[in-house]
């Protein structure tokens, strides 16, 4: 064979991996990308704004950990066809799997109420009553479950996660000394030492990085979309490319607030996007454009880890493929979450703040338990066979990482309840 | 009617705690340390959640 030959076949080879990839990608790159919710984008503005690019390393410390979390529910859906409640109820019995369904509903619900916060507060400022902006927001949901494709459904998904990179041109906008990044940024350091200030952010970050519903959505994910023990690789490739999104966008949100707003004081992503809009008017739109698309990307995949493992466990039909007859319940659920989050958001003087320390506090009671089952399912020999189940340094890995974050996401929670606990700086 | 949707509701739970009521994960000890230390996790930390709701009433 000559060498064109071998280039000719080379590059058909590539282009059809290429193509084969763009057909499975899906699961891992929403799943990563919607983790950069709307409380996701409040937490990096605020911890730019007062650590200005020191934490950045630690966002970047935070890539490998969310990659081999979330690649363990890509094998586990694809060699088991089971969604992650259905999966626990079926290895651990009923007290565990009612135990994780209701803590699963109830944190997903709570964190849905945040992201029509973060979406209304987004809009106002372009001057859209919140009502508006959630009849909207609940009207768009329904229609993307209700056409009755999970192709469809994915690829408009794939849409709003293209807008969530709106955050990197962004930050040349507000011209940011890269050398001073560079410097400051990649170098592991606590500004001013270790603190309950720092802490409470550094668990923030963390808190955003791993959250139970991801767990549950892109396991559920990968089963409805049909992936095989065959793909399981492609679904690796997704994911952490879902990782390095999810990184990037988060860096360039520190970037943007650390460079446009250090030393203020930022208690929400609304708030930094007014702020922005005296320095750069599209450098504000642009982050309440941002923070729109990441609550609503959060609502989209949130709503359906819910009604996906409500419909697994009841033994609904709740594929996204199946015809809108065929699985009433899937939408009640569905519907019912969605006007029932916004309506406590329309509601005048709701205790949105207590909400939100309420989801991170409830988050921590669940995180532990669905991280400790998903390693224990995938070291079951039985459910993964030798191919798919862990391996000795995959195990060595994800118990660091599994008992690091149970450590931490639990003093996180300690100092979220008793504030005085840990002396502040 | 009203009954009769109880019932159903109530009978729909029973079949669920019925059809999963034999955990199919090999109980190696790992497994069982795991289960004990998460259950005693979760038992302090609701009661630190109770703590909590007490002294703020």
């Amino acid at each position: 064979m000559n060498i064109f030959s071998k280039l000719y076949y080379g590059s058909h080879r590539t282009w059809k991996a290429v193509r084969l990839f763009l057909v499975l990608a899906g699961p891992g790159i929403i799943v990563m990308v919607a983790d950069n919710d709307a409380g996701g984008i409040t937490t990096y503005a605020a911890t730019g704004a007062r650590y200005g690019y020191h934490l950045i390393w630690f966002l970047v410390l935070l890539l490998p950990v969310a990659y081999f979390v979330q690649e363990m529910t890509v094998r586990l859906g694809a060699v088991t066809k089971h969604g992650h409640a259905e999966a626990i109820f079926n290895s651990f019995g009923p007290f565990w799997g009612w135990f994780s369904l209701a803590d699963l509903l109830l944190t997903d619900w709570l964190t849905l109420v945040t992201e029509f916060v973060g979406m209304t507060a987004a809009l106002a400022i372009f001057g859209v009553p919140p009502l508006l902006t959630c009849i909207g927001v609940i009207l768009l949901m329904t229609f993307m479950v209700l056409q009755g494709r999970y192709w469809t459904w994915e690829k408009l998904a794939l849409l709003f996660c293209a807008v969530n990179l709106v955050y990197i041109p962004l930050a040349f906008l507000v011209k940011p000394d890269f050398h001073a990044i560079v410097r400051t940024g990649f170098i592991p350091n606590l500004p001013g030492g270790f603190s309950n200030g720092i802490f409470f952010f550094l668990m923030a970050n963390i808190g955003t990085t791993i959250a139970p519903w991801m767990i549950f959505f892109q396991q559920s994910s990968v089963v409805d979309k049909g992936l095989q023990e065959k793909d399981i690789r492609w679904g690796k490739v997704d994911t952490l490319i879902g990782s390095v999104a999810t990184v990037l966008v988060a860096v360039f949100i520190i970037i943007v607030s650390g460079t446009a707003l250090a030393g203020q004081t930022v208690d929400s992503a609304a708030q930094a996007s007014a702020s922005l809009m005296h320095t750069s008017r599209l450098a504000g739109t642009l982050l309440a454009i941002g923070l729109f698309d990441a609550g609503l990307l959060g609502a989209i995949c949130i709503s359906l880890a819910s009604s996906w493992a409500f419909g697994e466990v009841f033994g609904w039909a709740h594929s996204l493929n199946r015809k809108v007859r065929e699985r009433p319940w899937f939408y009640v659920t569905y519907v019912a979450a969605l006007i029932t989050a916004a309506a406590v958001v329309l509601i005048p003087k709701a205790p949105l703040v207590l909400i939100t320390l309420f989801v991170q506090v409830i988050a921590v009671t669940l995180l532990p338990a669905a991280l400790v089952f998903l390693v224990l399912l995938l070291n079951d020999k039985n459910l993964m066979g030798e191919r798919f189940r862990n391996t000795r340094l995959q195990n060595v890995i994800v118990t660091v990482i599994v008992v690091a974050i149970i450590a931490l996401s639990t003093l996180y929670a300690l100092s979220a309840l008793f504030p005085g606990l840990f002396p502040t700086s | 009617m009203f009954r009769t949707r109880e019932k159903t509701t109530l009978g729909k739970f029973a079949e669920i705690n019925r059809r999963y009521a034999h955990p199919k994960i090999q109980m190696t000890p790992a497994v069982k340390i795991a289960l004990v230390a998460l259950r005693v996790y979760l038992v302090v930390l609701i009661a630190l959640l109770v703590v909590k709701f007490v002294t703020l009433v």
